[in-house]
């Protein structure tokens, strides 16, 4: 539009002068729309913006400062320059309409010479006005993308680069950001001198950066607490707690009583415990929490320990495809309640069976109707028998694909997969 | 069917890591497999009683728990260092005396649960009649570890005031964790006092079986590490009260 040809309004335009006036400006190329009774609304001609405003004051009922008020405080025209057509005893109007934000004037009866430079120089300003808008528009654009990417580059940094794959199993995440970041993770580690593998799924519950920031805190205090080799100090011993632990679960066979700790079960306990204890008592007024599930696995017999602390279940799949177990909550989420208990709880992972974790990312996927993808559905394609836990997430995740294609993805989603191999394969 | 007994005492000095040795030695010579784990890692000690050096340990107890061997590794057949047949074996699982190897356990720690799984395997692995641990003094998370899974308890004392106290907190301690059979022995009882009026009145105090009085005796002390005296002094009325409480220790109680 740099032609010098733009889009007036000229208001009031029944009057035979205006006829003529608007006529001419058509003629020098403009595009004129002529409004020639009211109701004198600036609303009515906020579709499709002018971009410069002639206001004849000779209008009848036109109130015509408050016109160009309204004008001035309209979202759609409120940058769009108006010029006074006024009789030359009509100062007084002038100046108030000046006052309420007309930006100049001329004075009947109207030279076609001024005219023409003052629609030119209005036309002109409009645009650099227009242009300044845009620019702002893209900048907050801008900072919104690279606010995302912030989010996005702080996430990925802290998912594991490589998954451990100790012999006879086979270990593989799926991990697909939402637009929006939100907070998912995951994480595998060895512990306990490598004789276990430990592995995490959680969800942040929030979205953007402040849920990167999240957890980028929580994944690094699971780590760290796992690797870390607490002892109880006679004193702590001598309080209920950790007596009650050992000695409260019903059979006292020897390696069948379960609060007695096993190869990596207190650094299972302390991961998630002391980091809900750091949580709680250090960042209260985030008023944020994760749901967590953390497995311990003793890769030499299948032997699962875990902590599901409000995170939905994961599933234990046979190679049939018949789900053998669902490992349910046994704690609330991460970072809610102080001098919480976190229950460890068993399963067995045989060969040819796969453990599948995801995030409610992949449950509450939605397609472009707006319909959830639901447990239901993952449920029957776990349910198929799968050799490879990468395949059985290749199947998920390229059914997620397909059910969400034209819709947006608001939730990130995450899975991993953890198959014991077949003595055969192996 | 395996049997695990801890032999514990609230405050050091008590003599039981002697006692410990003495009443393997015993169940050995009736002709059980035996393995003793020295589980007392800040001051290793019954090693010693064995006649072992620092250069006889080419793998400790801290070299399974720091992820270098397996446990059974560890386990070194003592028997033929007795010099005295035995129908039985004895093996020990030492711990490090080296005083890096000290230092970096106090440092780092290490996973507690590791020694529940290294009991199950030794007694798997070494066919053991008899798991005895060795534990450290006072209450800590391997003494509570070791008491929960024993079969029984023997819980080594001095008559007097303050292992009165401290005995009576692991006392109750044990029985929180429902430890099928606890005993009290009673060591280095002064000559001077009756055995039997010691006996009642520890009885008495924790309300708990005093599987045996042992005298102070000047002979366990010159002893040292020149063996084990149960072995060496078969007829010693030391050993016969010794004999005793491995007796009670290995039944289930009346």
């Amino acid at each position: 539009m740099d032609n010098g040809k733009g889009r007036l309004l000229v208001v009031g335009g029944a009057q035979p002068h205006l006829k003529s006036l608007s006529q001419r400006l058509g003629e020098a190329g403009h595009t004129v729309t002529v409004a020639e009774q009211g109701p004198w609304a600036p609303a009515r001609f906020a579709s499709e913006p002018p971009e410069l405003l002639l206001l004849d004051l000779r209008t009848p009922d036109l109130d015509a400062p408050r016109f160009v008020a309204q004008v001035r405080a309209d979202e759609a025209l409120g940058d769009s320059p108006i010029i006074l057509l006024a009789a030359p005893d009509d100062l007084v109007g002038v100046e108030r309409c000046l006052a309420a934000g007309a930006e100049d004037y001329l004075l009947a009866p109207i030279s076609p010479t001024l005219l023409k430079a003052q629609v030119g120089e209005y036309l002109a300003i409009s645009r650099r006005r227009q242009e300044a808008r845009d620019r702002a528009k893209q900048e907050a654009f801008l900072k919104m993308e690279t606010d995302l990417q912030v989010a996005r580059r702080i996430q990925e940094g802290f998912l594991p680069k490589e998954l451990p794959q100790p012999a006879g199993w086979e270990v593989a995440a799926n991990f697909k950001p939402a637009r929006e970041v939100a907070g998912d993770f995951y994480d595998a580690f060895m512990l306990s001198q490598k004789r276990r593998l430990g592995f995490v799924v959680a969800d942040v519950v929030d979205k953007g950066v402040p849920a990167a920031l999240f957890m980028a805190l929580v994944r690094s205090l699971t780590r760290a607490f796992a690797q870390q080799n607490y002892s109880l100090s006679w004193t702590t011993v001598l309080e209920d707690d950790p007596v009650a632990r050992i000695a409260g679960s019903a059979s006292r066979a020897r390696g069948g009583k379960r609060g007695i700790p096993s190869t990596g079960t207190n650094a299972l306990r302390n991961a998630v415990l002391l980091t809900n204890n750091y949580i709680v008592e250090n960042h209260e007024d985030l008023n944020m929490f994760a749901t967590l599930f953390f497995g311990l696995l003793d890769p030499s017999n299948g032997q699962l320990a875990y902590i599901n602390a409000g995170h939905n279940p994961p599933f234990v799949v046979g190679p049939d495809g018949a789900v053998k177990a669902a490992l349910k909550g046994t704690g609330p989420a991460v970072g809610m309640f102080p001098a919480t208990d976190f229950r460890i709880d068993y399963a067995q992972i045989d060969p040819g069976d796969v453990l599948y974790a995801y995030t409610d990312g992949v449950t509450e996927a939605r397609d472009a109707a707006r319909r959830f993808f639901t447990e239901k559905r993952l449920l029957s394609l776990l349910s198929q028998p799968a050799d490879s836990a990468a395949g059985l997430l290749e199947r998920v995740d390229s059914s997620l694909r397909q059910f969400m294609a034209g819709a947006v993805q608001f939730d990130d989603i995450t899975m991993m997969a953890i198959r014991r191999k077949l003595p055969s394969s192996m | 069917m395996s049997r695990v007994i801890s032999v514990h005492s609230f405050r050091g000095g008590t003599g039981k890591s002697n006692t410990t040795a003495n009443i393997a030695a015993l169940l050995a010579a009736e002709g059980r497999r035996v393995c003793i784990v020295d589980t007392d890692i800040l001051s290793p000690g019954i090693h010693v009683l064995f006649g072992i050096e620092e250069d006889d340990v080419t793998k400790s107890l801290n070299d399974y728990l720091w992820g270098k061997c397996n446990i059974e590794d560890a386990a070194q057949d003592v028997t033929e260092r007795l010099r005295v047949p035995l129908k039985g074996r004895i093996y020990l699982v030492p711990s490090s005396m080296k005083a890096g190897d000290i230092a970096r356990v106090l440092r780092e720690g290490y996973d507690v649960g590791l020694l529940n799984d290294g009991y199950q395997r030794l007694l798997e692995v070494l066919k053991l009649d008899v798991l005895m641990i060795d534990t450290h003094p006072g209450l800590n998370e391997e003494t509570l570890l070791s008491i929960a899974i024993s079969d029984a308890l023997a819980i080594v004392m001095r008559p007097d005031s303050q292992d009165y106290q401290g005995t009576a907190v692991t006392v109750e301690v044990a029985r929180k964790l429902d430890v099928p059979r606890m005993l009290l022995i009673v060591n280095k009882t002064p000559t001077s006092f009756n055995a039997a009026e010691v006996k009642a009145r520890v009885e008495r105090t924790f309300g708990c079986e005093v599987a045996a009085v042992l005298p102070h005796s000047e002979e366990m002390m010159t002893l040292a590490s020149d063996g084990i005296f149960v072995l060496r002094y078969p007829n010693n009325p030391m050993t016969k009260l010794l004999q005793q409480a491995a007796n009670r220790l290995m039944s289930d109680g009346d």
